[in-house]
């Protein structure tokens, strides 16, 4: 399992080059030059060109490019434009907030989807409701799923506070009651995709021989359902959540705007707003990594939880 | 002898079809019984029907009087599922015709033979374990030791079909049913397994249903015959009185279209013609007069035959077969 992690890793390298090098370009492109917008409308050509020479924005695009990746290899990621802040300092405290809400999300999400699939019997009555849920997850947007939320727990029920941030230094239920609205409405959708995924995987896995060789043993189907059908069917469930965990922070975006959370999505949200380019160009860099992590570890998973791929 | 299952008019549907009409049959302990019949003609779903895994879509009426290994004698059809569990793998087991896809990918073998010991015995791990190792140097597995943590994939087919066995046979059961257990192996291998079935069932006195569509095993294996088509059995008797003398054009038949290798003279294969009729437009009358060279208009396509004893033991389901004897 860590041999192929590490394979997978050392592989992400010149992914990793290649997709810094294209966000660099585009960005640059997009943007233009970075002084014009520092100096504002009535700035002087003159002044712009010198401004672009002392930061070094007159240089190639490919110079540049090496100058900052040497810089960001050793962990200087240059300084906000718009606060002067250093953008690693401006980017890391944000980093746990997303990673907490996305994570518990993705956690909610799994164990919901396995659950609320594998139950058989009279308890198997809820699945119309499972997918129910599932394709609510999956077409409503975050933002409409989230103001409904709001809506209905904060606004008429009045059970939780609205928006805004409570970090654990507040104590714990003060943190879980503003964690929990969001947590839920970035759970949605991965809930509705691994749903759909694990739904499907678990009907083919049930109508395999060997699940009727299981139940010739003369288990419930309770038992046959949590011991063979669910653990076959978590396969594709392992590669769907390694994708989605690349999505962490895309899917935060959104999410983090509506509930006024201090993460990394909403920092990228109010970058490109004031066109704060090294900070969007970190950010796009954090996405990139945890996209090309986060599918090493679950190839590497997968590998672990498929004995005939662990053992040739 | 005490049968250990009968079967009184056994009759499977599923929707408006019935694929298995009014089958009685009896097999006593230590008895093994062949189910013989082409592809279609309904018996695997007589094999799933006596463990109860058809699934809902199947109706099924008549009774399944098991008796148990507490003494106990019920009918299956009445039991309530939860009851039927405490049988399924206990008093009865099956092993199926494909042993590659016959064990989860996902658990090694050990886990997979001590799982049926672990719900209807509970013991301790250490002994679950030394009861598998058991279990396996019984159907003869070369390296017992290294088979309980090998995953399936790593075995051979004929040895997934001996862990097959091994697992059916560890609750000690009263029958076994075997549903062409040989038929996706090779020549050599089926053989083995034959050989071992053999011995087993005259180690345990475990009666076996054997099912298959190959006769030349029958012939080896079998004490008794029930031969099926479309549904029903239309000759049963002691294996030599039926290979000897098959009463039913369509027994002959199957006998005829069998090759035979050591022969002393050449034999012409000759298949039966035609197809097994499709269940839900059965023709009327005997269901196979339409393949069968003995039928009589008006006689053989109106009236249902019965079964009548033509020996002692050795029932046919035939109008004509007092006159083709002859």
């Amino acid at each position: 399992m860590l041999a192929i992690l590490a394979r997978r890793l050392v592989w992400a390298i010149p992914g990793g080059i290649v997709i810094t090098a294209l966000l660099f370009a585009s960005l640059a492109g997009l943007i233009g030059s970075p002084a014009a917008l520092m100096l504002g409308r009535d700035a002087t050509a003159q002044s712009i060109a010198e401004l672009n020479a002392r930061l070094g924005f007159d240089r190639p695009i490919a110079t540049q490019y090496l100058d900052w990746m040497g810089h960001a290899l050793r962990g200087d990621l240059g300084r906000s434009y718009v606060t002067h802040q250093s953008v690693v300092e401006a980017v890391l405290p944000r980093l746990p907030v997303t990673l907490e809400i996305g994570l518990l999300a993705l956690v909610l999400a799994t164990i919901a989807a396995i659950v609320l699939n594998s139950l058989t019997g009279a308890r198997a009555l809820i699945r119309p409701l499972a997918t129910l849920l599932a394709v609510i997850g999956i077409t409503l947007p975050n933002f409409v799923l989230g103001l409904g939320l709001i809506y209905l727990l904060c606004v008429t029920l009045e059970w939780l506070p609205s928006v805004g941030w409570s970090a654990w230094s507040n104590g714990v239920p003060d943190h879980a009651t503003h964690i929990l609205l969001p947590v839920l409405t970035l759970s949605a959708y991965y809930y509705g995709s691994l749903t759909l995924v694990f739904r499907a995987e678990y009907d083919a896995v049930a109508r395999r021989l060997f699940i009727r060789a299981v139940k010739a043993k003369g288990l419930s189907d309770q038992q046959v359902s949590w011991r063979h059908t669910m653990p076959n069917a978590l396969l594709p469930v392992i590669t769907t959540i390694g994708l989605s965990m690349g999505q962490l922070v895309g899917g935060a975006v959104v999410t983090e705007s509506l509930f006024s959370i201090p993460g990394i999505g909403s920092l990228l949200v109010d970058s490109i707003l004031s066109r704060d380019y090294p900070v969007v160009l970190a950010i796009g860099m954090i996405v990139v990594f945890s996209v090309v992590i986060a599918n090493a570890a679950a190839d590497a998973l997968y590998a672990a939880a498929n004995p005939q791929v662990r053992i040739r | 002898m005490v049968d250990v299952i009968a079967t009184q008019h056994l009759t499977i549907g599923f929707g408006a079809t019935r694929v298995v009409h009014r089958l009685s049959f009896s097999i006593a302990a230590g008895e093994v019984v062949a189910l013989v019949g082409e592809s279609g003609s309904g018996k695997s779903t007589v094999a799933l029907s006596l463990m109860g895994l058809l699934g809902r879509s199947a109706s099924v009426e008549g009774s399944i009087h098991l008796s148990r290994k507490n003494g106990e004698t019920c009918d299956l059809l009445t039991l309530p599922e939860r009851r039927l569990r405490a049988i399924r793998g206990n008093d009865l087991a099956m092993i199926f015709q494909e042993p590659m896809a016959s064990l989860d990918p996902i658990y090694r073998i050990g886990a997979q033979i001590t799982e049926a010991l672990a719900v209807h015995r509970p013991m301790p791990q250490a002994a679950l374990r030394t009861e598998a190792l058991r279990l396996l140097r019984s159907v003869a597995i070369a390296n017992p030791e290294a088979c309980l943590s090998a995953y399936p994939h790593q075995l051979s087919g004929g040895q997934r079909q001996r862990v097959m066995i091994a697992i059916a046979l560890s609750c000690q059961p009263r029958l076994l049913i075997a549903d062409e257990p040989t038929t996706a192996l090779d020549a050599t291998i089926q053989a083995q397994i034959i050989d071992q079935l053999r011995q087993l069932r005259a180690e345990t006195g475990m009666a076996v249903l054997f099912i298959t569509h190959d006769l030349g095993l029958v012939r080896e294996i079998a004490d008794r015959v029930l031969v099926m088509y479309a549904g029903r059995i239309v000759e049963s008797g002691p294996t030599e009185a039926v290979f000897g003398a098959p009463r039913m054009p369509y027994t002959a038949g199957l006998m005829r279209s069998r090759p035979r290798l050591f022969a002393e003279t050449p034999v012409r294969i000759e298949p039966i013609p035609g197809n097994v009729p499709n269940p839900a437009h059965l023709p009327p009358g005997c269901a196979f007069h339409p393949r069968c060279a003995h039928s009589q208009p008006g006689r053989c396509d109106s009236g249902t035959p019965e079964p009548e004893a033509c020996a002692p033991g050795h029932q046919v389901c035939c109008l004509r077969w007092r006159e083709i004897v002859a």
